[in-house]
């Protein structure tokens, strides 16, 4: 039992690293390709905006201003097995900056959810955030 | 009128006999003497007015010695003359006052400190009317007052004034202008009434602020607020970007502006800017204007500055104007034909962002709950009961790193964090990754249990509910919280961001993964850490029976006490509260805060 944890904690770790370096050479570069890192189901959070589909995900990302991600940390967990009934699925948690078009690079946390469907690794879930001050006219 | 208090000074009598003399007038050159020895000796400051001052009288005895000696000299001739003729004024005789560069002037009152301020300026203004009178940072020093004026009609009209003006006692008015402009220095105290200022100007139905003649605001007359200091404008900027980055116009006309060139970073801090009126200024070039490049202005006024002089014609301004204001339709007041640009708009906006996130509605209260519970014991001395909140295999990690621009700054160091930073990115070890993951609940919570003291500003969460079905729920959290007692002179603001995955345990649920990230709050977000004033919902509302986390008697303990320490209600009937609001301890909070209202609970709740 334990062994297997430790087997899938290492998995966990290199598919984070792989998985992030395409991830986000991917959203600055060649983002028309974004939606098949998605499951067709996915779910993008982005900045409290949801976007369901990868299609429409997709979408989202062509709109978006150009970017320049950098990368601070990385860290990343094997889900429980209770979780997902055995189903292989790594949570990832990564920091960093991002830079949109020419403007004041902004730090940002960001979380995925990916699960193996076939022999390709699959978002689930994407939530991002900026850290920024929230404006004043939101209220809680 | 002189109190009695004010001139205790062993001069004061000396003075006041000279002040007598000088009105006697005809006396003057024999006053003249002592007269210079007890100014110096009792009114250093008085520097330049006195010296000046002096200087007439030298000229007034010279005069009948050397002839022709200067221009100047000449001139107090005639106005000598003028005075000994008859008390009716012939100002052109007077000593000419020159515009100087700045357009400011000082103006001394050698005895203007024997009577009220008030009735000082009031006497005044009424001889000068209709030009207004604002004076400037009003300063005294023993029997002179000082204070300075922008306007140059102003400064003239009460140069011409000097000795003209019978005060209540007899003496006339000394009255001695002559260019200067004050010091300047801003301290708090200032910048706090700059702020207040600000925003009496400020409309924020069309996000302008209106600078028109700043420093003759009657709220800042003890100080000197002129936009052309460049401390001043600095300040008044930094007060923008602070609290209005909002902002979409700006009008500083009058303001005597003769340089912005000095400013920095003007498109990030009025990101916002399109309309930019600095009409009356003294820009002698429209270059001094630059840093503003960058910012989507779209109509400038710039009439009334020395520089619209400079253009052989309109094409060569407008072209000026054009190429370091792209977007500018409209100059000095004139619509101008549209710029012909491209049909790819070259910026493009970021969606807004939403505090809250739910992918399934049901999930709200669930997660309001969880939320609640787990942070009130996290931001209590003893963790442990958290225990209860995690899977007896759960996993959790944690990395910390700083934000943009911060890590070379002298700032709140997360150096506790640093030991356990598993990030991926510089622990390649697999042992060493294996280590960092603690394993199990108990592992987990003794991590916790270490961490430094907290408090989360609950209201500074944002929540994204991104997985929700009855076998797990996804949960990302960010927010801020307050580091206490880890040795910091000031208790760092903190930011973190939490990711939980959430199973069913029983009749509630648990922690099956968490990772969480921490980082120093940005300057911007720690300005706004517990400054979200809440009103308690007027009725609340019972919510729809929900799956809840079961809760210990310790956690119920602690938040029974938690409540009595924040409605004054002893703990039985804080108990009660709580027992009556099902443990959702915001509803019992805002259930204390409506029954108070109303007057209900009895006195006995509160004995201790």
């Amino acid at each position: 039992m334990t062994q297997i944890v430790k087997s899938k904690i290492d998995q966990a770790c290199r598919v984070a690293e792989e998985f992030t370096k395409l991830y986000y050479e991917t959203s600055d570069k060649r983002r028309h390709l974004m939606s098949r890192l998605y499951l067709d189901s996915g779910l993008l959070a982005w900045n409290g905006n949801g976007i369901n589909g990868n299609e429409r995900i997709q979408k989202f990302f062509i709109d978006l201003p150009t970017s320049d991600h950098t990368i601070n940390t990385l860290d990343a967990q094997p889900i429980l097995d209770s979780a997902v009934n055995g189903q292989l699925t790594f949570m990832i948690q990564v920091s960093g900056t991002v830079k949109y078009q020419d403007r004041v690079p902004k730090s940002f946390q960001q979380n995925f959810i990916i699960t193996a469907q076939g022999d390709k690794w699959k978002i689930v879930s994407d939530c991002f955030r900026l850290q920024e001050p929230l404006s004043n006219n939101e209220k809680t | 009128m002189p109190k009695p208090g004010k001139f205790n000074k062993p001069s004061w009598k000396n003075q006041y006999s000279e002040h007598d003399f000088r009105a006697g007038g005809d006396t003057r050159k024999v006053s003249f003497k002592p007269n210079k020895h007890t100014y110096k000796k009792d009114n250093r400051d008085w520097g330049a007015a006195a010296r000046s001052h002096l200087q007439d009288e030298d000229i007034d005895m010279g005069g009948s010695s050397v002839g022709g000696r200067s221009f100047k000299k000449n001139h107090f001739k005639g106005k000598k003359g003028g005075r000994s003729d008859s008390p009716a004024p012939n100002h052109h005789s007077k000593r000419r006052l020159l515009e100087g560069p700045m357009g400011w002037f000082r103006i001394t009152l050698p005895f203007g400190n024997k009577y009220e301020k008030s009735f000082v300026l009031r006497t005044l203004l009424e001889k000068i009317e209709p030009l207004p009178l604002w004076p400037i940072t009003w300063k005294t020093n023993g029997n002179t007052a000082t204070f300075y004026v922008d306007d140059f009609k102003v400064a003239e009209k009460l140069h011409e004034l000097d000795r003209q003006i019978q005060m209540p006692d007899g003496f006339r008015m000394l009255i001695k202008v002559s260019n200067g402009i004050p010091n300047v220095d801003v301290n708090s105290e200032m910048k706090e009434k700059i702020k207040v200022t600000m925003a009496k100007r400020y409309n924020s139905a069309n996000k302008a602020l209106d600078l028109t003649k700043f420093h003759a605001d009657p709220d800042l007359q003890e100080c000197f607020c002129a936009l052309f200091k460049p401390i001043v404008f600095l300040t008044v900027l930094e007060i923008i970007a602070e609290n209005i980055p909002e902002i979409e116009a700006i009008n500083l006309f009058d303001n005597k502006i003769a340089d912005l060139s000095y400013l920095k970073k003007v498109n990030e801090k009025l990101p916002n800017l399109k309309i930019l009126h600095v009409g009356n200024n003294k820009f002698r070039d429209i270059s001094m204007l630059d840093p503003f490049i960058g910012v989507p202005i779209v109509d400038v006024v710039l009439n009334g500055n020395p520089l619209c002089s400079k253009y052989k014609d309109q094409e060569a301004y407008i072209g000026e104007v054009r190429k370091r204001f792209p977007k500018v339709v409209k100059l000095d007041g004139i619509d101008l034909p549209p710029p012909i640009s491209f049909d790819i708009s070259e910026e493009v906006h970021l969606p807004t962002t939403q505090q809250t996130f739910l992918c399934n509605q049901e999930g709200e209260s669930i997660v309001r709950q969880f939320l609640e519970q787990y942070f009130l014991i996290f931001d209590s001395e003893n963790r442990q009961p958290l225990l209860q909140a995690y899977h007896e295999s759960a996993l959790f990690s944690m990395t910390m790193s700083y934000p943009y621009g911060q890590k070379d700054r002298s700032t709140s160091w997360l150096n506790w964090y640093t030991t356990d930073n598993r990030n991926l990115l510089r622990v390649s070890d697999p042992d060493r990754r294996q280590k960092l993951l603690k394993q199990g609940q108990v592992a987990v919570v003794s991590f916790l249990q270490e961490m430094p003291l907290t408090k989360h500003d609950i209201h500074s969460f944002t929540v994204d509910l991104v997985l929700f079905t009855s076998q797990m729920i996804c949960l990302a959290v960010s927010g801020m919280f307050r580091e206490l007692k880890s040795g910091h002179k000031v208790p760092p603001t903190r930011a973190f961001f939490r990711t939980l995955v959430i199973v069913p345990a029983g009749s509630g649920f648990c922690i099956a993964n968490e990772t969480l990230h921490v980082t120093n709050a940005t300057d911007e977000q720690a300005r706004l850490i517990f400054k979200t004033v809440v009103s308690a919902p007027a009725t609340p509302v019972t919510s729809p029976i929900a799956p809840r986390l079961t809760l210990d008697e310790g956690t119920k303990q602690q938040m029974v006490t938690a409540m009595s320490e924040q409605s004054g209600m002893n703990l039985e009937w804080s108990g009660k509260c709580l027992e009556e609001t099902q443990w959702d301890f915001s509803r019992a909070l805002s259930a204390f805060a409506d029954a108070q209202k109303k007057g209900v609970i009895p006195a006995e709740a509160f004995v201790k």
